[in-house]
């Protein structure tokens, strides 16, 4: 007789990998062969506390002698808390190699630990016996405890052993503080390459002054600023395999004293940093610099669910997110979407968060530069600073949304502004997608406030209305050559759309061949007409 | 450029290097002889289920490169099957058998999984009783050797 499939145990193992394990149970029940074959299999996936209780396990010698026997087929470990946890968790510490080299991962699910304490003690522990084979770690605590110099020494010794460890997932609904994120971000091991830790931040600001993990060194630890104890701190970090992150939403000053020298010594192959959400702006140009310094890799920036900061912040506060633009030389996405999109209608969005707000930036500079130079005269070619940016030949998808400065003195300045904007849009020779979110795209006497702009948007014109309705738009750009095209165009079409914001800039995006998508300001539009459509039309097949 | 399989009974099928190469284990030996038009032999299997497996590599034929799921994590583990590979796997249990033979021994991953999932599908929610039954297997075990694997399997079943 011919070879069977169950003759050969790596099939029967691919079977197994498809079944519950009640069924690799019955499996196992079989015969034999089949026997041998599934028996590991029961115990692959084991977990403690939910279903099988440590009290039982630990109460009945005979239990606890299959544990024993069986434990080194375990591959996945999900600890829950039970009764006697924690003197099973002593009798494991006590029996070293109770495990073997196929455990990779292990799961703490806490929703039955008393506190966050309780699970990452707990974990800790589990941590010092599974050593170095673990290659992946997911704790869903309700929360990281506050870190005390003990806490942070335990978790520095046991990171530290894990040498294989690959992905580290944390999990919660309970803020975390400050000093909690910088400990696990000082200590995370180095051959980690993805790193999530998805906890909401404290809003409460906490100097560094009372980070009591900081101050490791009492006896100079009052003598020393803040900024010498952090250096101290980070002293000796090495670099690790990180490649996506993903950290706490509304990363705030408190975190960003941890954050920055994160990325600055610890990060060099990120490639992938999603979602970012709230940075504050002080630090948005420091965290863009300390990207582009050390993480020349970074493709992928995405804020998500970006909303007011309510923490100082405000209105002119948001982060640039220009700077981005301007410093990172390797960002294929670039993209952001807000947690609260109905402010922006009211023009509320505004307040405090973080877009490419070109012009605002770009004309206070040259506000301030203007100043200077006792007023000139709109006319003359004030320079515009002309920065282009860095990941002009990588951007691949961007979805920004463009904020106005309000405090407009130089109109003809600004429009300058607007268009240089534009022109740099136009330089992204890789773009496949551009959406511009939203808020207006106006200038002049209406430029008074955001809600205003709404409004006017729509008293524009009917066409205008109608053009709204079609603002998403797909296009498919052939290979049409060039810039000359669209430069050529625009010249032509000066006239007619100047008016509207986004013809100055429209004619620049011409030269953006591989561009597949193109959806321009569902919300609060950026100023495009009925005329723009038709000209996008005629000229852009 | 086509290439020629030749069946264990000497049946000849054209293909395109690209549905070919669906199987690993081609793929390295059109590698190892570069290009060449003598005809592949596949020893091991026969016509009706080379036609087969050439269909299936026909409809995949453009499909992505399979990544191992590296995480192993059950959760994640999907035991969905395309319609498309239901309906081919639609076959009896010889075939059935002899298919995934056929991808373990060709090295066609994908194929080899969703015949797997298949047999999976058939043994789900069974006894092994049951299980012996559908695919004719000889219970070797005495009443107290089973009453002993019943009882340390207790304790990793769900309850």
């Amino acid at each position: 007789m011919s070879i069977s499939i169950f003759d050969l145990p790596h099939i029967l193992e691919q079977i197994g990998s498809h079944l519950s394990r009640k069924d690799i149970s019955s499996c196992s029940l079989v015969c034999f062969h089949w026997n041998r074959v599934f028996e590991p299999l029961c115990w692959r996936y084991f977990e403690l506390g939910n279903k099988i209780d440590c009290s039982r396990l630990l109460e009945q010698p005979r239990s606890l002698e299959i544990f024993r026997e069986r434990a080194p087929t375990i591959q996945s470990l999900t600890v829950h808390n039970s009764t006697n946890l924690g003197q099973l968790v002593e009798f494991l510490q006590k029996t070293p190699g109770i495990f073997s080299k196929k455990l990779v991962r292990l799961v703490i699910e806490s929703k039955d630990f008393p506190g966050p304490s309780a699970a990452f003690d707990v974990m800790i522990k589990l941590l010092s016996i599974t050593q170095d084979h673990l290659l992946h770690l997911e704790a869903n605590i309700h929360g990281i405890p506050q870190m005390s110099q003990i806490f942070d020494g335990q978790l520095e010794t046991s990171f530290r052993s894990l040498e294989s460890l690959k992905t580290i997932v944390l999990k919660g609904q309970y803020e975390i503080v400050g000093p909690s994120l910088a400990a696990l971000l000082r200590h995370c091991p180095v051959s980690v390459e993805s790193l999530i830790i998805d906890y909401p931040m404290r809003e409460v600001y906490e100097p560094v002054s009372r980070w009591n993990i900081i101050a490791t060194a009492p006896a100079l630890g009052n003598m020393l600023t803040d900024d010498e104890r952090l250096t101290l701190f980070w002293q000796d970090a090495l670099p690790t395999n990180i490649r996506t992150l993903q950290l706490p939403r509304s990363i705030r000053k408190n975190e960003q004293v941890a954050l920055i020298p994160f990325l600055r010594y610890r990060c060099p192959k990120l490639t992938t940093w999603e979602p970012v959400s709230t940075v504050r702006p002080i630090s948005g140009s420091q965290l863009a610099e300390a990207i582009n310094l050390s993480c020349p890799n970074l493709e992928n920036l995405v804020f998500d669910g970006l909303s007011i900061e309510r923490v100082g912040g405000g209105f002119d506060g948001g982060m640039d997110m220009e700077d981005f633009l301007r410093s990172c030389s390797s960002l294929e996405r670039l993209e952001t979407t807000y947690s609260e999109p109905n402010n922006f209608s009211t023009g509320q969005g505004a307040t405090g968060t973080m877009w490419i707000r070109d012009k605002p930036l770009s004309t206070r500079q040259s506000l301030t530069l203007t100043s200077a130079l006792t007023s000139t005269p709109t006319s003359t070619p004030t320079s515009t600073p002309t920065w282009v940016w860095a990941c002009r030949t990588t951007l691949t998808h961007l979805d920004a949304t463009f904020y106005m400065y309000r405090n407009v003195s130089d109109k003809g300045r600004f429009r300058k502004q607007i268009e240089q904007t534009y022109r740099k849009l136009g330089q992204l020779e890789a773009l496949v997608e551009l959406r511009l979110g939203c808020c207006c795209r106006c200038y002049g006497p209406k430029l008074a406030d955001c809600q205003h702009y709404l409004y006017s948007a729509e008293n524009g014109a009917a066409e205008i209305l109608q053009g709204r309705d079609r603002q998403k738009q797909e296009q498919q750009q052939q290979q049409q050559p060039e810039q000359e095209r669209g430069e050529g165009q625009e010249g032509d079409d000066d006239e007619v759309i100047l008016d509207m914001s986004l013809e100055t800039g429209l004619g620049h995006l011409a030269g953006l061949k591989r561009m597949r998508f193109l959806s321009i300001g569902r919300i609060q539009g950026h100023k495009i007409g009925y005329a723009e459509l038709e000209w996008m039309r005629r000229n852009w097949p | 450029m086509p290439v020629t399989l030749v069946s264990l009974d000497n049946e000849n099928y054209v293909v395109d290097k690209e549905v070919a190469e669906r199987s690993i284990l081609i793929k390295n030996m059109l590698e190892d002889v570069g290009e060449t038009d003598s005809p592949i032999p596949l020893p091991n299997v026969t016509s009706t289920v080379l036609k087969k497996v050439i269909e299936y590599c026909e409809h995949h034929r453009n499909d992505p490169i399979q990544v191992p799921d590296e995480t192993d994590d059950p959760r994640k583990r999907s035991n969905d099957i395309e319609e498309w590979d239901m309906k081919f796997m639609q076959v009896d249990q010889e075939m059935l058998f002899e298919i995934i033979l056929a991808a373990n021994y060709l090295d066609i991953k994908p194929l080899l999984d969703v015949g797997c999932k298949t047999v999976a599908n058939i043994i789900k929610g069974k006894t092994p009783e049951e299980i012996r039954k559908a695919f004719n297997i000889v219970n070797d075990f005495t009443p107290e050797e089973e009453a002993q694997i019943r009882k340390e399997n207790e304790w990793a079943e769900d309850r």
